[in-house]
């Protein structure tokens, strides 16, 4: 049994923070009937209780499961998809409709870095299965609380 | 050497992202600047990821997901009011903020008793304005684009590189 939950593919899916996302949470436990993958969700705010994988609402340590999945289905958090990126994760972005707007950088980043950008749910296990690897993301250089710090001191 | 007269920063949470580039700010200013907390009060989850010691200033959601305008218009108000006494109480000098829509109000507030307003567009916003960026724009001291694009929006912000 242990052997056998070993192979299986591991998902860690995260509906961030700000808003619920159950569409995920539901489509993904769905995907999972059979459990055929070892699937775990971060629900954040969202009330539907998975049955078919492991969950949790919050944590201060998202990179453990991050290390530990094979595959991470992510809302379009860009915080969450820059992390990624840069730990070289096969990346699966997944649009909330509540934060339609917010697609603009996953598309980015779809073009760029070979993350899988999905619009439409019902496309989400054709994309888990395929499989893929992003390439890889280099933070930038940031002088913006370098500036900050030149205009306060002027005052 | 600047520290004795260190300014009183009016330090704008938000939810998700937007705390964490502010948290990440944070981690680079660290103690040169006082910090004045501004948080939501349906927010649980920021306070816990603060690292720069500050006073914490809860003060209800301008605007929820889903409710008539009308409603989030009336709340912009009275968070409009609520700041001119936090920002005059607390003496503050400079607000800085990277975009909930909770800012709006903040930074108007700011402007009118003349403090100095320090924006930051959301490293979600590509080649797009978000609402707040929109707003705050016209009467901002200083503004920052996370991405190259969204200088074409923004003719006079500053491109300066990216928290992540």
């Amino acid at each position: 049994m242990k052997k056998e939950r070993k192979n299986k593919l591991k998902i860690f899916a995260t509906c961030g923070s700000a808003l619920e996302f159950d569409d995920l949470t539901k489509k993904l436990d769905e995907i999972n009937k059979n459990k055929k993958l070892d699937v775990t969700i971060q629900t954040g705010k969202g009330k539907y209780i998975p049955k078919n994988s492991d969950y949790f609402k919050f944590t201060n340590d998202m990179n453990k499961y991050y290390d530990w999945a094979d595959v991470v289905i992510t809302h379009t958090g860009a915080g969450t998809i820059f992390e990624l990126l840069n730990r070289h994760k096969k990346i699966i972005v997944v649009v909330n409709k509540l934060a339609i707007n917010n697609h603009e950088l996953a598309k980015k980043f779809d073009d760029y870095h070979n993350l899988k950008f999905v619009l439409n749910m019902d496309s989400l296990f054709d994309v888990i299965k395929r499989g893929f690897i992003s390439n890889k993301y280099k933070f930038l250089k940031n002088n913006i609380p370098k500036n900050i710090i030149d205009f306060i001191y002027k005052l | 050497m600047k520290s004795k007269n260190k300014k009183n920063v009016l330090y704008i949470l938000g939810s998700g992202g937007h705390t964490k580039q502010m948290i990440l700010l944070s981690k680079e200013l660290k103690d040169r600047i006082n910090y004045f907390y501004l948080i939501q009060d349906d927010d649980k989850l920021s306070k816990n990821k603060i690292i720069c010691p500050g006073k914490k200033i809860i003060v209800p959601r301008a605007r929820q997901f889903n409710e008539p305008i009308i409603y989030s218009i009336f709340r912009t108000i009275k968070l409009f009011f609520k700041s001119l006494n936090i920002i005059k109480k607390h003496k503050i000098d400079v607000i800085i903020s990277c975009g909930p829509g909770i800012a709006i109000p903040v930074c108007y507030a700011g402007k009118l008793l003349n403090k100095k307003v320090i924006f930051i567009e959301s490293w979600s916003r590509v080649t797009k304005k978000s609402t707040a960026g929109r707003l705050i724009y016209p009467i901002s001291d200083l503004f920052f684009v996370q991405w190259k694009e969204n200088l074409n929006n923004y003719p006079k912000a500053k491109y300066k590189g990216r928290f992540l």
